[in-house]
């Protein structure tokens, strides 16, 4: 994590008196701020913005974040809250001089009610270690981010974390019951039900996906979904991308919903196979599908045969994985391709934007002339299922003018998948990374009520300030005839 | 917020009462007709709205003459009651100082419907009759089946209303992929998209959804659809007194092809089931619904674990028909939400207070009706009330008196017990109705 070409931000020293009111509290081990112990929280996994915090606070409890919290009031400091740090835009960093609330140690699953299918956990649970606790009693917790070996339940909360499963199982949002959420004010309170449904506005949904921006998550109430019966995995290996697509959106219009549809493209594959992760794929395959369904034992051939009929109508040579080893080999491909593409160059910007499923082939051709026009290495690997792409661009930070171009291509894409009737983040965020390509979305009265919520939340904008909405009439100057998705017609 | 009382007598007496529809001075109509067209402002025989008489509906052309005039309705401190199909007036506190009705019906039609994509765009006023028609001949059905003839898509979005499928079809907030809205003041705002995976901005879309009208007026939505299913099958069974029947009916609600699975008291058997009249105990009713070899095979599943046999014709709408029944010569209707390891405690106390009652095991959502002897009967109301809170605590869940005459409630909230996040919810009613002209009162904490 060297600063590279990222905008060193000097950091700004804590104001007289916190760093000892948060001593104070969690006690000195836990309170992080002296210049060289806050390099480790400068980013999260989006590295080319950094800022340092003016502290780190590590609570144990809820009580601890809400005494923080307004200790960090008190001293007019913002405070923004972390957890393992693997976003993807920016989202955890703390701007303006904050004080970062990591939540590593809050890493308690309170309980598992096996008959009600609810757990509690506080948000510094791993996602993965959660479904791993609840395996044995025939659950698991259904939203599998890519980085679900590392990442939290309250990052993925923040964030509205999806993964490769959400064609079927839905995302964080569909998952999250209840919250207990301590507010920008140092109050705690209790959002929605374990039941799933409390009257009113649905204040658990608004804060799912806020980004840190609403408070801090300090209990999230899960519901957990049983392990399917029967798990199937197809491979499919198709003459181009295009026919994949095509595939994709047959089986969408079929009826069948399969668990997950990824779909990685030829220089992936090229990338894959020469990495560690080598999945034995054909390097002369044009596109790669991998297609999981699960459900009930009695129904999946059946499916499984429709799956291999849809493909091969488009051309491809379809494989179904015979065991639980050659299972874990098809999906080497899809997930090892972020470690295998690191290997291609030393920085790898990973994209996130969603289009209608029937547009993934035109968008993926218009994306690749972008990268082509710009000479920028492009890899694909996407959710096909859910018409989310993930355009990976290779390069080299410590070369300036390919950075420029990395950042040109980027926002062109996001252009490109907007006029398509697409939006600029399907699981990402938007945090510091697309801020100001809000309004290539939503126009300036979008923004103003979507303010209404964060004011309604923090009049006081100290909350992970600087994120998810860009600053107002920015937008009216930057881009005056800012449209969004397909406008309905009046 | 006082909900812990009962419905009082003071309360009471105002409702008995004939009062006066509000009037709406003629410069109040002028800018009203201004701002929404000459037409959209009529006048009637007032019709009431928790005992609130209303002489008067907006009913504007468009999106953009509603938000124009509500604008008017913000300046002027008109406060109105949203009205859509009309089929869930009676959900809400009674409002306070209605002096019109906003009705959305001419915000009618499909904008968009994308069978390739399997998702639909409508306008808020659509009837959802008038969207299962238009995917008839599509792949995809309507992930909304709420009771009530009429029911407008906005208006079961503001309601969150549920139908017998909701275990299959979900939430009505995860159906939902994007909205467009008009706030109190007139703001004209979009939220979400037309993608099914979308992290772009705030939720906005779910804060609407279950704001009964109070936070904005939903002016049209994009809706996910779900694929219709191959093969549909409808079930019943009697649950055997005693054992283990409650863990039968969760067991047959979670097949994986159960797109709805209720279980009803024995008094409610005969109408959902008219050949079991002679029942005498709990009746299940399941639908399986998905694919040709999962259903079979849960189907046979059913008949040997609970003896089910084949429902008759016409079983689900029944049971959607009584869902949403007004019966009476009064009555209230509760909508419970509990914990469905907790049925059986929930049942038993419902029973035991005279309520017939259909329980979702797989959600653990249990409508519970309380039919009252006279028209007005405070103590029964009152005693009504605390057996479906009492049933509902002892599920570990919450009540919401989902119908009832306007007398029935006053001095309660029908939404429950003073809400953890009340603070919040006058902060997010101060921003996005500023002058408390949207449906004012109807809400939790009476907001």
């Amino acid at each position: 994590m060297s600063a590279g070409a990222r905008p060193a931000s000097a950091a700004r020293p804590a104001p007289p008196g916190l760093v000892d009111a948060l001593c104070a509290i969690v006690g000195p081990e836990r309170c992080l701020s002296r210049p060289a112990e806050l390099v480790a929280w400068e980013c999260d996994g989006l590295t080319l913005h950094g800022s340092p915090p003016a502290a780190v606070v590590l609570p144990r409890d809820k009580h601890e974040v809400a005494r923080i919290v307004r200790a960090c009031r008190r001293f007019g400091t913002p405070f923004v809250a972390r957890g393992a740090g693997t976003g993807l835009s920016g989202g955890a960093i703390a701007l303006e001089g904050g004080v970062v609330v990591e939540c590593a140690k809050l890493d308690r699953i309170l309980s598992v009610d096996v008959e009600n299918r609810i757990a509690v956990v506080q948000p510094g649970v791993i996602n993965a270690a959660l479904s791993a606790a609840v395996r044995p009693h025939g659950l698991f917790y259904a939203p599998d981010p890519s980085s679900q070996l590392a990442c939290t339940i309250g990052g993925n909360v923040a964030e509205n974390a999806g993964g490769p499963h959400t064609l079927k199982y839905g995302t964080t949002t569909n998952h999250v019951l209840a919250l207990e959420l301590v507010l920008p004010d140092g109050e705690l309170v209790k959002l929605g039900s374990a039941t799933g449904f409390a009257p009113g506005p649905d204040l658990v949904g608004a804060v799912v996906g806020s980004e840190g921006t609403l408070g801090i998550v300090v209990e999230v109430t899960v519901r957990l979904v049983p392990l399917p019966e029967a798990t199937e995995t197809l491979l499919a290996l198709f003459p181009d991308v295009v026919s994949a697509c095509r595939a994709v959106g047959a089986v969408i219009t079929s009826g069948l919903v399969p668990a997950a549809m990824e779909i990685v493209d030829r220089r992936t594959i090229e990338a894959v196979e020469a990495s560690v992760y080598a999945a034995g794929l054909p390097r002369d395959a044009g596109a790669v599908l991998l297609v999981e369904l699960d459900g009930p034992a009695a129904a999946l051939p059946g499916q499984v045969e429709r799956i291999r009929a849809l493909c091969a109508a488009e051309g491809a040579r379809v494989q179904r994985a015979r065991d639980e080893a050659e299972r874990e080999r098809f999906w080497r491909a899809r997930k090892g391709a972020f470690g295998a593409m690191g290997r291609v160059a030393p920085d790898l910007y990973v994209h996130d934007a969603v289009v209608p499923r029937a547009k993934l082939p035109e968008v993926l051709e218009r994306v690749g002339a972008i990268c082509d026009r710009l000479g920028l290495p492009l890899a694909n690997v996407f959710h096909a299922g859910d018409g989310n792409l993930h355009p990976n661009i290779s390069f080299d930070r410590r070369d300036p003018d390919e950075l420029a171009r990395v950042i040109a291509a980027g926002r062109e894409i996001l252009e490109t998948c907007v006029a398509a009737g697409g939006v600029i983040s399907g699981e990402h965020g938007i945090g510091i990374e697309k801020r100001d390509y809000m309004c290539l979305v939503f126009d300036e009265s979008d923004l103003e009520a979507q303010r209404r919520l964060r004011a309604a939340f923090d009049p006081d904008g100290v909350c992970n300030p600087g994120k998810l909405l860009p600053a107002p009439r920015f937008c009216a100057e930057a881009n005056p005839k800012a449209r969004g998705y397909d406008r309905v017609p009046l | 917020m006082g909900a812990r009382r009962g419905p009082s007598a003071a309360g009471r007496a105002r409702w008995e009462r004939v009062s006066e529809a509000p009037v709406l001075a003629a410069d109040d109509q002028e800018a009203l007709r201004k701002a929404a067209g000459d037409e959209a402002l009529v006048a009637h025989e007032p019709l009431q709205v928790d005992g609130v008489p209303l002489a008067w509906t907006l009913r504007p052309p468009d999106a953009a003459a509603l938000a124009r005039a509500l604008r008017v309705l913000a300046e002027r401190g008109i406060p109105v009651v949203v009205r859509g199909g009309g089929s869930r007036l009676a959900l809400g506190n009674p409002p306070r100082g209605a002096r019109l009705l906003l009705d959305t019906g001419a915000l009618a039609g499909i904008d968009v419907l994308d069978p390739a994509e399997g998702v639909l765009c409508a306008r808020a006023g659509t009837p959802l009759d008038a969207l299962r028609a238009a995917l008839d001949d599509t792949v995809w059905e309507l992930p909304l089946d709420p009771p009530g003839a009429g029911a407008t898509l906005g208006g079961v979005l503001a309601a969150a209303a549920l139908g017998p499928r909701h275990p299959g079809f979900g939430r009505p907030r995860d159906v939902v992929l994007g909205l467009e809205m008009v706030l109190g003041d007139g703001l004209r705002a979009r939220a979400g998209g037309r993608v099914v995976k979308n992290v772009t901005g705030y939720d906005l879309t779910r804060l609407q959804v279950g704001a009964l009208g109070t936070l904005g007026v939903i002016t049209s939505a994009w809706l996910r659809l779900r694929p219709r299913p191959a093969r549909v099958e409808a079930w019943s069974a009697e649950l055997a007194p005693g054992g283990d029947a409650w863990g039968a009916a969760l067991a047959a609600a979670r097949l994986s092809s159960a797109r709805a699975a209720a279980v009803v008291d024995a008094s409610l058997a005969a109408a959902l089931e008219p050949s079991r009249a002679s029942s005498t105990g709990p009746l299940l009713l399941v639908e399986l619904a998905g694919d040709e070899a999962a259903v079979a095979a849960e189907a046979r599943a059913l008949a040997q674990r609970c003896g089910a046999e084949p429902a008759s014709p016409g079983a689900l709408a029944r049971l959607r028909a009584l869902h949403g029944e007004a019966f009476g010569p009064a009555g209230l209707r509760f909508v419970l939400a509990v914990l469905p390891s907790r049925l059986a405690a929930v049942s038993e106390r419902l029973e035991r207070a005279g309520a017939a009652w259909i329980a979702h095991p797989a959600s653990g959502i249990v409508i519970a009706r309380f039919a009252l002897e006279r028209a007005v009967d405070a103590p029964a109301a009152d005693r009504a009330w605390r057996a479906a809170r009492e049933a509902a605590r002892a599920g570990e869940g919450g009540a919401v008196l989902e119908a009832a005459p306007a007398w029935a409630k006053s001095g309660i909230d029908v939404f429950g017990d003073p809400l953890d996040a009340a603070p919040l919810l006058r902060a997010l009613k101060q921003r996005f109705d500023p002058a408390g002209v949207l449906n004012p009162g109807r809400g939790p904490g009476r907001l």
